[in-house]
């Protein structure tokens, strides 16, 4: 529930029903390697401060004190405000995994704040790295997703649990893609014997893409939807076959003129007929059955 | 050796913007429940500290032909409201 209202503080129009999955931040290790640097830079130079007192006091009299003094207290607050823009900067790169998008926010520095989306759909490709002794230890490491088409792959590095997290993604992508409702993208193919032709198949957008890496999850519905499955009538025969080999008595051959200014003459004209529209709208996912079927030749002309 | 002083106080006013804007984002992009607010509250008492002391030591020293309270008689005096 708490993920829920950080999602809707990032996203106020986020969905009802989205779930985050994965609310995560840079691993521990990293602030803590953020804390080590910044006790080091307090403890050493102070450290040495003490030492040169303790061994060389006549050094110090007079106004190198006023010296030591307002630099030492200038070098702290460098410090604290270095410890700040540093933890502001770790703190705030988050990754949010919901059961619809990736959400990446990237903060670098002060003055520069990057959210990006991504649709879990459009994920090609999902790997997980963890590398070096503490990375292996911690099990944290670097997650890589490219993304289809021109959008920017999506590099999340030194989160904790990778593997994790891929699987959680690779499951939340075979869900969506098995689901009805899923990304179903519609695309027409033009059968052998052309002219005009069509049968529609249902490709899942992933049959879209090139072969491999997390496209292949959902294999087997794909199979259930390639376009050798789809709808063709085996009765119904190509336009080809229904355009008359002779022409019809009345036709005239147009005559063409010497002058090539000159109109053409006696060319026939035909009715345009206007292909007939389909009805309601299309949206994803619906199933448009466009093949040309052959008029019922046993029908009765009169019946009409 | 007034000069001196007189950079710190300037430091010290980058330093205060510089924090307004860490303290800002903290405040701003942090979630509820999550630790924006533990950060926000022990930088803000650390600093504090850190600039209290620097102060108070800095005016017990001697700067120049500008003399300011020893840091004995100063603090007593900040306790007391003047």
């Amino acid at each position: 529930m708490e993920d829920q209202d950080r999602l809707r503080k990032i996203f106020p129009n986020a969905d009802v029903d989205e779930e985050v999955l994965i609310f995560t931040r840079k691993h521990w290790f990293m602030f803590l390697i953020i804390f080590i640097i910044i006790f080091a830079m307090l403890i050493v130079p102070f450290a040495l401060l003490m030492i040169s007192i303790r061994f060389y006091p006549q050094f110090f009299v007079g106004s190198i004190i006023n010296f030591v003094v307002v630099f030492s207290s200038m070098y702290l607050l460098f410090i604290s405000a270095a410890f700040l823009l540093g933890f502001v900067n770790l703190y705030f790169d988050i990754v949010i995994l919901t059961n619809k998008r990736i959400v990446d926010i990237n903060q670098n520095g002060l003055f520069n704040r990057t959210i990006d989306e991504l649709d879990i759909l459009h994920v090609e490709d999902v790997s997980a790295k963890v590398t070096g002794f503490f990375g292996t230890m911690l099990d944290f490491g670097c997650v890589e997703i490219q993304t289809a088409g021109t959008a920017r792959n999506f590099i999340f590095t030194n989160i904790p649990h990778p593997r994790e997290f891929t699987q959680k993604l690779t499951s939340e992508y075979k869900r969506l893609i098995s689901s009805p409702s899923g990304n179903v993208a519609l695309k027409t193919i033009d059968t052998a014997e052309g002219l005009g032709e069509r049968a529609v198949g249902v490709f899942n957008h992933k049959d879209l893409r090139r072969p491999g890496g997390i496209a292949n999850l959902g294999a087997e519905k794909s199979e259930n939807l390639s376009p050798k499955s789809a709808p063709i009538e085996p009765e119904s025969k190509p336009i080809s076959e229904n355009i008359p080999k002779t022409a019809p008595p009345d036709f005239q051959i147009p005559k063409i003129p010497e002058n090539k200014n000159e109109p053409v003459l006696n060319i026939p004209e035909t009715p345009e007929t206007p292909e007939k529209p389909i009805e309601g709208e299309l949206h994803e996912g619906t199933i448009v059955d466009l093949t040309v079927k052959k008029p019922d030749q046993n029908q009765n002309p009169d019946d009409k | 050796m007034i000069i001196l002083l007189l950079a710190y106080l300037a430091f010290l006013l980058g330093f205060i913007i510089i924090s307004g804007l860490g303290l800002y984002h903290l405040w701003k992009y942090g979630f509820r429940g999550d630790m924006t607010k533990i950060v926000m509250i022990t930088y803000i008492v650390v600093t504090g500290i850190i600039i209290f002391f620097s102060l108070a030591i800095m005016l017990s020293l001697k700067w120049g032909s500008v003399s300011f309270p020893s840091i004995e008689e100063f603090i007593p005096q900040i306790f007391r409201g003047g």
